[in-house]
């Protein structure tokens, strides 16, 4: 068991292929370092998933997969890792649909992979009041408010979020981002959120942007 | 023209008009009829509504005056330029870089007036008329209409006898045909005009008699050989309507057009709800539909020798937010969890209380809807079809802008409304069109050659028995949407989970201008664009989103019902007419029952609106399927997220399609044969590795 098992890791999830849960349980039963199984093998692993999606490779299913996937094989290595490893948690996330919509594939994915990304990410569900997302956020400590809206006529129930956070005084406390299948730069410009993005691999990108401009 | 205001001028029509600084090109193309292509309704979203704003100067007929040319006396020519909009936002930056516009293309709807402009609509964004597909069927078998015609004798009046003529004619009603009505006062005036010049005559006339409870019509003579009725099937996109012969059940003649709410907000339902917000806008948009079908019912007894006044009655059957917006009734609450309907069960209403130009006093029965989502127009399909008297396990399904999908037999049925998105319409895909002529209907590509054969609409011969220059194709069409997704996959250019395979050899297959992935289907030459028409990386990806929902959709009912798969699969509807079965099996649109089990019936919902329209037995059927059906909201389930990603998988991550095997095509799930291709590539890592060490 060397460097090579652990690299070995990364291709077998990048390759959607479940052999990676022994792998890594060898590994560890090996006495590998943990925290290098976890980062060097299935946090890279994700890394080239993303890399194949960008790349139009990978779709939902993929994503999907290969999301469950590290999950299992993170489950096999928590226990082992050192106390002091959970220093580097990304940000704080509450997530979920906004009022009126009750769909929840899209910010499902964007949960997950803001999960695997290192964020603490907490997912409120669907049809969610504005009032709900401020008090949650406040509850969790968040950092970042996700919003999401599927439906054209749910779009304009994400300002009342951005309007509760400003009235309350709380811009420097949460930022607010937005997306769904109708949603895009504009509208969210119009509603008056911190950002916005197309899918869920350039959420994650987004999320650490916020965390890094505002919250380093 | 005051200060404010500027000069706008569309080409190639030349219509121009003023508009205020700041009103954007689509809403004055729109203002001016310019027909412009929009499917988000000027979102920002689509980009359907590319042009270009030209530089110079012009005269009133769009001819550019090159220097020197003499301007007419009194005319200082029209100046156009870049400038004279307002610039190219991020947003629109990005929306052209996506889409691929040319730097000299605008998003209509993103730019604004700031001055005189002179804008071109290319061909692709100019919006042709449509092919309207939907024809009636068969003739109804079983004629008991709900309005029918009574022939009577009514008695003279005299000093003994000085009963008004109403009286006379209802005393008469009861004792001919016991018959116990009222009158509209539409009728009683007709009654009046019939009985003045006859004096002191026993009258002989004919009325017309809604639901056996009150005469709507009165005419002089025996007319009751004649009874006619309309039904109309308006839908998001197209308005059909059918003239009945309520006595044979026979269609006399069918007309149909464009909803004319596309032009006032956008392609979807729910473009439509947000269109509808506010009285006013509500006003307008039910004006719209209202006064379309005055026109339709104009033309279509026109069209057959008859005039507006002979139809007795009309049944309209659609979706629920088009359904709404007739009667007037604000849609909004379709827009937003618990998505409710305003009514649910069959509404009577007269001609007159909304404003639909035919004889006022008529009865308008709209079937009644069974959920937010799933409207009238679906239970017109049930009744038309009939599951609930099949033995059978039938999945009925009806892609249209939203897709409607039922599934049971006679013990059980559950419906639903699957998101479908526009992608099979034609919208969110590159080159994707409405079905006009010009747009590409059917693609076949070459297993060994990639070579492609299309067909365009307009056109009998195929490309490859046409002169390029002859072919002229504009764009793709739903129908080869799915036929170019089905044959990439079946020739192995598209892996299962639709991604292009760069390792098949072609010049047809390569990578655009930011290095995605694009098959070419029809080469600049045989189209009017002067640009390939390609399928890419993103349409194959909208495509599948589609299909997973259709699919995904039938699952989840499936399970409510504890089976596994349809006995028999029916496609409603005119998208379902027009699609090719067996590719749309290599997609996976739906599951593989066989193609002897797979059926495409037309426009079903047309079907059981001249049901209800000629057979009263048929309404009170609508009205109990309507309620015993139960509604399922998919967004609820959490079996859907698993069933929708499986399904986007070419045909479908873990059902066999037997059927494919004919086509050479492996019929067994992919996710069985990856295992064998991963350990392979495993082995292929640590050999690799091993030669290192």
């Amino acid at each position: 068991m060397d460097q090579s098992d652990i690299e070995e890791i990364a291709e077998l999830i990048a390759d959607l292929d479940d052999e990676a849960e022994e792998l890594v349980q060898e590994c560890i039963d090996a006495g590998l370092d943990p925290v290098e199984v976890l980062k060097g093998g299935v946090v890279k692993g994700l890394e080239k998933i993303g890399i194949l999606f960008e790349q139009k490779e990978y779709f939902l299913a993929e994503l999907m997969v290969g999301g469950e996937l590290a999950e299992n094989c993170i489950k096999i290595i928590d226990p082992h890792l050192p106390e002091s490893s959970d220093g580097e948690r990304q940000g704080c996330v509450v997530i979920g649909a906004v009022s009126g919509d009750l769909h929840d594939i899209g910010y499902g994915l964007v949960a997950k992979q803001l999960e695997l990304a290192g964020f603490e990410v907490h997912s409120l569900g669907v049809n969610i009041d504005a009032m709900d997302f401020i008090k949650a956020a406040q509850e969790k400590g968040a950092n970042i408010i996700g919003l999401s809206a599927f439906l054209v006529t749910t779009i304009p129930n994400c300002r009342d979020v951005v309007n509760y956070v400003k009235d309350m005084g709380l811009q420097d406390q949460f930022k607010v981002i937005m997306g769904g299948a109708e949603t895009n730069q504009e509208k969210s410009d119009m509603m008056g959120a911190d950002g916005w993005a197309p899918n869920a691999m350039e959420a994650v990108t987004l999320c650490k942007n916020i965390m890094e401009a505002h919250f380093s | 023209m005051s200060a404010t205001t500027k000069t706008v001028m569309f080409l190639p029509s030349a219509r121009q008009g003023e508009f205020e600084v700041g009103t954007n090109l689509l809403d004055a193309a729109r203002e001016l009829g310019v027909g412009i292509e929009s499917i988000c309704g000027g979102t920002g979203s689509c980009s359907k509504c590319k042009c270009q704003v030209l530089n110079g100067t012009f005269d009133d007929e769009g001819r550019e005056l090159s220097m020197g040319t003499m301007v007419p006396a009194g005319s200082h020519g029209l100046h156009s330029g870049q400038t004279h909009v307002t610039p190219v936002s991020e947003h629109e930056s990005n929306l052209m870089q996506k889409h691929g516009f040319k730097s000299s293309d605008r998003v209509g709807c993103q730019t604004k007036v700031l001055d005189d402009v002179v804008v071109f609509i290319p061909e692709e964004s100019r919006v042709r008329e449509a092919v309207v597909r939907k024809a009636a069927g068969k003739p109804i078998e079983i004629q008991d209409p709900v309005t029918r015609k009574f022939f009577v004798d009514v008695p003279a009046p005299t000093l003994h006898d000085p009963r008004g003529d109403w009286e006379r004619l209802r005393d008469a009603l009861k004792d001919t045909h016991n018959l116990d009505v009222s009158i509209d006062f539409c009728a009683l005036e007709q009654l009046t005009d019939v009985a003045k010049p006859q004096r002191t005559k026993a009258m002989q006339l004919t009325a017309t008699v809604f639901d056996d409870r009150e005469i709507v019509r009165i005419e002089n003579g025996d007319t009751s050989a004649t009874l006619l009725g309309l039904a109309v099937d308006l839908g998001t996109t197209t308005m059909a309507s059918y003239l009945c012969d309520m006595h044979t059940g026979e269609t006399i003649a069918t007309e149909s057009i464009m909803n004319p709410q596309i032009k006032m907000g956008g392609e979807d339902v729910m473009n439509r709800i947000a269109a509808s917000e506010g009285e006013d806008n509500l006003k307008r948009m039910q004006k719209a539909v209202t006064e379309a079908l005055s026109t339709l019912a104009d033309e279509v007894t026109k069209s057959s020798g008859y005039s507006k006044e002979d139809i007795s009655e009309i049944v309209l059957v659609a979706n629920t937010c088009m359904h709404h917006i007739f009667l007037g009734l604000d849609p909004e609450s379709l827009g937003k969890s618990p998505f409710n309907p305003r009514v649910q069960v069959g509404v009577n209403v007269k001609a007159r209380d909304i404003n639909v130009d035919v004889l006022p006093s008529i009865n308008i029965h709209l079937l009644p809807n069974q959920a937010g989502f799933v409207g009238a127009d679906n239970t017109a399909v049930a009744i038309a079809l009939e599951p609930y008297n099949s033995d059978e396990l039938v999945a009925i399904v009806d892609i249209g802008t939203n897709g409607e999908i039922l599934v049971g037999n006679k013990d059980k049925i559950y419906s639903t409304s699957c998101p479908t998105g526009p992608a099979l319409e034609g919208a969110s895909i590159k080159y994707g069109v409405r079905a006009s002529r010009g747009a590409i209907e059917k693609i076949r590509i070459d297993a060994k050659t990639y070579d492609v054969r299309f067909k365009v609409i307009g056109k009998e011969a195929w490309n490859t028995r046409l002169e390029p220059a002859d072919i002229g194709a504009n764009g793709l069409c739903g129908s080869a949407i799915i036929d170019a997704v089905g044959e990439l996959y079946k020739v192995g250019i598209l892996a299962p989970n639709g991604k292009y395979n760069m390792e098949v050899e072609t010049p047809r297959l390569r990578r655009d201008d930011n290095g995605e992935p694009e098959f070419v289907i029809a080469w600049a030459d045989e189209t009017s664009l002067s640009e390939d028409i390609t399928m890419t990386i993103d349409d194959v990806r909208n495509v599948q989103l589609a299909k997973a929902a259709v699919y995904s959709g039938i699952q989840v009912l499936l399970d409510k019902l504890g089976k596994e798969r349809p006995d028999r699969v029916i496609l409603a509807g005119a998208f379902g007419s027009h699609i090719d079965l067996r590719r749309s099996l290599m997609v996976g649109l739906f599951h593989d029952t066989g193609l002897s089990h797979l059926q495409s019936v037309g426009n079903a919902a047309g079907d059981g609106a001249r049901m209800a329209l000629i057979n009263k037995a048929k309404r009170a059927e609508a009205e109990r399927i309507a309620r015993d059906i139960h509604y399922v909201e998919l967004t609820n389930e959490a079996s859907f997220v698993p069933h929708f990603v499986d399904a986007t998988l070419l045909p479908h991550k873990k059902h066999a399609f037997p059927t494919l095997a004919r086509y050479g095509i492996d019929p067994n799930p992919p996710a069985d044969t990856e295992k064998e291709e991963r350990k392979r590539r495993r082995e292929e890592r640590r050999k690799a590795r091993a030669k290192v060490a």
